[in-house]
């Protein structure tokens, strides 16, 4: 019924809409909120120890919470037989570099103590061995950092690529929140995800 | 007024005489005045078990299921002495009652409230007397839930969205005393922010053509109504206490009224209730976090003069903190692949009263004036009502964004509504009215998210218009009704860009009912309305994950790639737009009561979330939906049968079956409420002198697995897929679900009860125990049963004081 109306209702809206619109005011807009939790930019940055240029390789996603997904912008290729400091860091990059909340590492560093990162990976590396502590937590990852109360936090960890080429390896990060629950044996199936992405990475065999 | 009378004496004989089926005697008869004129509208109490019903349109009442012995009959009247019957009941009696003018109080008489009309020629369900005392101390989503074909969408033991035939959220209108109460609906963990020990009795309106209360009534209206201001001066009240086993909770809630004596007119009533409940439990575990606290408070005061006039004005306040079940909180889909394999919810620890995040902070506040005059057979009413919802949601976050809101939201409500009613020969009535609206809605500073709806402010204007009359054996109704909204909107897109919109809504509903007797003892009630509702704002511009779901929602106008906001000019939307044809067949016999409702309701245009696809951010990989259209069907049954089987002893059955379909994909819905039944067995003895009552009841209610469940698409599979660059979402777009529909459950319950009166005092006992064998079962339209077993046995205790 309303269906052979409705021409007549789009003219009557029509007539109200103007009216309203004349008398109605624009809406505000919400405030425009910092949004510390929203990460769309992770970077890591593999430093040699014995000096020489760090590799460094970045995974975005172009739209945070929209349809887009992150990817790792290309992949990671390290140097064989090296021993490498990895630093990460996490920032929103919908924001430019020079406003507050670009930088999130500082936030995951200041709660040290509820977060953990876990890596996996399948074949690259001399040390550590095995595949990770993502499927269990006991396995060695070479932390090289800690919280305030001596347990692991791993925004800097140390690794040490084979000295045989290899290609097409995945190397995986974990970033949990765990709040009241980080302990010695607390796994990444405990607490909440922050981060969880996968890297493909080269190892160049020693010249 | 005298369609709400009829309408009462129906419920009273299918629900409060339901309480002493015993016995199978009735009372009937017709109140009349000094000159033999029908008095319609007078009240009728039987003292002896506080029942009371009021006289119809002919000035006819029946008490039912009444035991042998002696009664006492109050009738009152406006304007007239009470009368004081003393009637000793051996078989059915038919009594004339003549009521004698009372020319001390004719000038400056109190006036009965004035009431609605609620349509004869709709299909209703009422929760009152000791019905509604039974489920004191539950919330009003739970209380509703014992109506046949209303059914829940549950977050956990405390949040309970009432489903009417299938259909909730924004598609069901709750008045809360006569008021249209409005919230922020859009959520399904957003319960009605309504204290149910307000009411004295809990309308539901099962068919869509409640067209006086505006649009949105797809599936239906809850009516919310406190009883009428006292007309006797004195101080009357109740003081009431509820005690439970599982979640040790304790509610203690008071009501106090009088009428004052000096200025004849003029009465009060104020209520209070304070509820606090800890963590509930499973038969296994403890439900860590889903404790809960409200404060609900209320007053009233009126004016009434003579016959002429009324004027009214009312506040209430509710205030609740609601934990959500803790390992529920995820973040990602592997988060949640954790959580469903955990046999024990994870962060499950020992019981405890405290609420942590994620967590809701709820506050509603109601201002309402209003005032009715009658002129002749012309009644005029006008009511104003500000509403001030404040809601504030926490999430479980990183330890420095804690205590900080993730949602926190301030909408504020102005309705204005007027009515002419004018009263016509037979019985017949005409009403005539307008509603207008204002509502704004905005995001309080701070949250330190993107907000996940924008500010609004919308303008809604409705008129309608109603006809009742009678075609030979038919009661007829019919109505239409228009209306307008229109929405300027601002928010922030995903990108913390400002966005700005406005909009315009406009369409019309329409309404048919008829009633007619069949036999003595039976009525048919059909109505056959469409209606439609303007989207919510939610439903066309969300955008992002809220209160810990692992799945990302998109508003309707949101571009599928650029995800920034459409002009709805742009998009394919159109008004949601229902056509419900709702029949009943009611049957009331002294040993019989009956009632059998049969429904469709087809909704063009059904606004859902629909499945996707996956998306990857820093997190892993989540589902993301988008509110979508599609047509979906409502087919349904409603069966309850109260029957006598011996003395004192009586059986009510009861069975709600709903099937509902998206016909335009060829898909299941989700959340769709399974086929349940329930068998409920009561003794009843009354005792003269002090012990004036006691009962027994022992129930079962078996509910079926939902067999018409989407697909399951496991976790594992999505993200096996997602990690070989597959999108199993994008690739079969039809619903689906992370787990099978949980398996079909049998509870028992049992329950005591006493009643003792000394006076005109009076005081209620009542144990109860549900989920008697402590089973542990889930429910498919709870969302925590991801996570989670429903609550183990419960032990209630309630008291009642009454004076």
């Amino acid at each position: 019924m309303t269906s052979i109306l409705k021409p007549q209702f789009l003219k009557i809206s029509a007539i109200i809409l103007a009216a309203s619109v004349l008398f109605s005011c624009e809406e505000d807009a919400p405030g425009k909120e910092d949004t510390p939790e929203l990460i769309t930019k992770i970077q890591l940055t593999f430093t040699p120890a014995g000096g020489g240029n760090p590799i460094v390789a970045t995974a975005t996603d172009p739209d945070g919470i929209g349809v887009q997904d992150i990817a790792p912008d290309g992949q990671i290729n390290l140097i064989g037989g090296t021993n490498y400091r990895l630093s990460i860091e996490f920032f929103n990059g919908l924001l430019s570099p020079t406003e507050a909340g670009y930088d999130i590492t500082e936030e995951v560093l200041e709660e040290a103590n509820e977060h953990m990162l876990f890596f996996s990976w399948d074949g690259g590396f001399s040390n550590p061995t095995g595949n990770g502590n993502i499927d269990n937590r006991t396995d060695p990852v070479r932390y090289a950092d800690n919280d305030s109360k001596g347990l692991p936090l791993g925004l800097l960890t140390d690794w040490s690529t084979q000295a045989t080429a290899t290609q097409n390896r995945k190397f995986r990060i974990m970033l949990k929140h765990q709040p009241d629950l980080k302990s010695a044996s607390s796994g990444s199936n405990v607490g909440e995800t922050d981060v969880d992405i996968q890297f493909t990475f080269n190892v160049t065999a020693v010249n | 007024m005298r369609a709400l009378f009829t309408f009462l004496i129906l419920i009273t004989s299918l629900f409060g005489l339901a309480q002493n089926p015993i016995c199978s005697f009735s009372i009937g008869g017709k109140v009349v005045d000094h000159e033999g004129q029908a008095l319609p509208g007078a009240s009728l109490v039987i003292i002896e078990q506080t029942r009371g019903i009021v006289s119809d349109a002919k000035g006819e009442f029946f008490f039912q299921n009444l035991c042998e012995g002696t009664y006492t009959l109050e009738v009152k009247f406006v304007g007239y002495r009470t009368a004081t019957i003393k009637i000793r009941i051996k078989k059915d009696e038919t009594i004339r009652i003549a009521l004698e003018q009372d020319e001390t109080l004719l000038n400056e008489v109190v006036v009965q409230e004035h009431y609605d009309h609620i349509s004869k020629s709709q299909t209703n369900a009422v929760l009152s007397g000791a019905a509604l005392e039974a489920l004191r101390g539950k919330t009003l989503g739970a209380a509703l839930k014992n109506i046949t074909g209303v059914n829940t969408i549950q977050s956990g033991p405390a949040i309970f969205k009432p489903v009417i035939h299938g259909v909730h959220s924004q598609r069901i209108l709750m008045l809360n005393n006569g008021i249209r109460h409005e919230g922020q609906q859009w959520g399904a963990e957003h319960a009605p922010e309504i204290d149910p020990f307000i009411a004295s009795n809990i309308v539901v309106i099962k068919d869509a053509s409640a067209i006086k209360y505006g649009t949105d009534a797809l599936g239906g209206v809850v009516i919310v109504n406190p009883a009428a201001l006292p007309t006797t001066p004195g101080i009357g009240g109740a003081f009431h206490s509820v005690w439970q086993s599982n979640g040790r909770s304790g509610t203690a809630a008071g009501i106090v009224e009088g009428a004052s004596q000096k200025i004849k007119g003029l009465s009060w009533r104020t209520h209070g209730s304070v509820k606090k409940a800890g963590d509930f439990n499973s038969p296994d575990y403890v439900l860590t976090n889903t404790g809960f606290e409200e404060r609900n408070f209320s007053a009233a005061l009126g004016y009434h003069k003579s016959e002429e006039a009324g004027f009214e004005v009312f506040y209430s306040r509710f205030s609740s903190e609601i934990g959500i079940l803790r390992g529920a909180s995820v973040s990602s889909l592997q988060d949640l692949q954790n959580a469903f394999n955990a046999k024990v919810p994870q962060y499950s620890t020992d019981f405890s009263y405290t609420i942590q995040s994620p967590r809701q902070e709820v506050q509603h506040n109601l201002l309402k004036a209003n005032a009715h005059f009658h002129r002749g057979h012309n009644t005029f009413s006008v009511q104003y009502a500000m509403q001030l919802n404040e809601r504030q949601e926490f999430d479980l976050r990183r330890d420095s964004l804690n205590s900080l809101p993730a949602i926190d939201l301030t909408l504020q409500t102005h309705t204005l509504d007027a009515e002419w009613e004018q009263e016509l020969k037979q019985d017949n009535f005409r009403c005539i009215g307008f509603n207008a609206m204002l509502q704004t809605n905005d995001n309080n500073f701070g949250t330190k998210r993107l907000p996940f709806i924008p500010n609004f402010t919308s303008y809604t204007g409705g008129l309608y218009a109603i006809q009742h009359f009678t075609l030979n054996n038919w009661d007829l109704e019919a109505g239409l009704r228009f209306d307008y909204r229109y929405y300027t909107v601002a928010g922030r897109d995903f990108s913390n860009a400002v966005y700005t919109s406005s909009m315009v809504f406009a369409n019309a509903s329409a309404t048919m009912g008829a009633t007619r007797k069949v036999g003595t003892a039976g009525e048919f009630i059909t109505g056959l309305s469409t209606t439609w509702r303007p989207p919510h704002v939610a439903e066309l511009y969300s955008v992002g994950t809220h209160q810990s779901a692992a799945a990302i929602e998109f508003g309707l106008l949101l571009d599928e790639t650029t995800n920034r906001v459409k002009d709805i000019e742009d998009s394919d939307f159109k008004n949601e737009q229902a056509l419900k044809w709702v029949n009943t067949f009611k049957l009331a016999k002294s040993l019989t009561q009956m009632e059998i409702t049969a429904y469709a309701n087809v909704i063009f245009n059904y606004i859902f979330l629909k499945p996707e696809g996956i998306t990857r951010d820093v997190r892993g990989a989540y589902p993301y939906f988008r509110y979508r259209q599609t047509d979906a069907s409502f087919v349904g049954l409603d069966v309850m049968v109260d029957q006598v089987l011996a003395s004192h002893v009586s059986v009510v059955a009861k069975a709600s079956l709903l099937r509902a379909n998206d016909f335009r994909n060829r898909d299941f819905l989700i959340y769709i409420p399974a086929n349940r039944a329930e068998l409920l067995l009561k003794y009843e003895k009354r005792f003269d002198k002090k012990l004036s009552n006691a009962f027994a009841t022992f129930g079962t209610s078996y509910t079926a697995r939902q067999s018409r469940a989407p697909r399951v698409v496991t976790i594992d599979q999505i993200i096996q897929a997602s990690n070989e660059g597959q999108d199993l979402l994008a690739t079969d777009k039809s619903m689906f679900d992370f787990t099978a529909a949980p398996a079909g459950y049998l509870l028992a319950q049992a329950g005591v009860g006493l009643s003792f009166e000394l006076r005109s005092k009076k005081l209620d006992l009542q144990l109860q125990c549900d989920n008697l064998f402590n089973c542990a079962y889930r429910e498919y339209t709870n969302r925590m049963r991801y996570f989670s077993d429903e609550i183990g046995r419960n032990v209630s205790i309630s008291l009642k004081y009454s004076f």
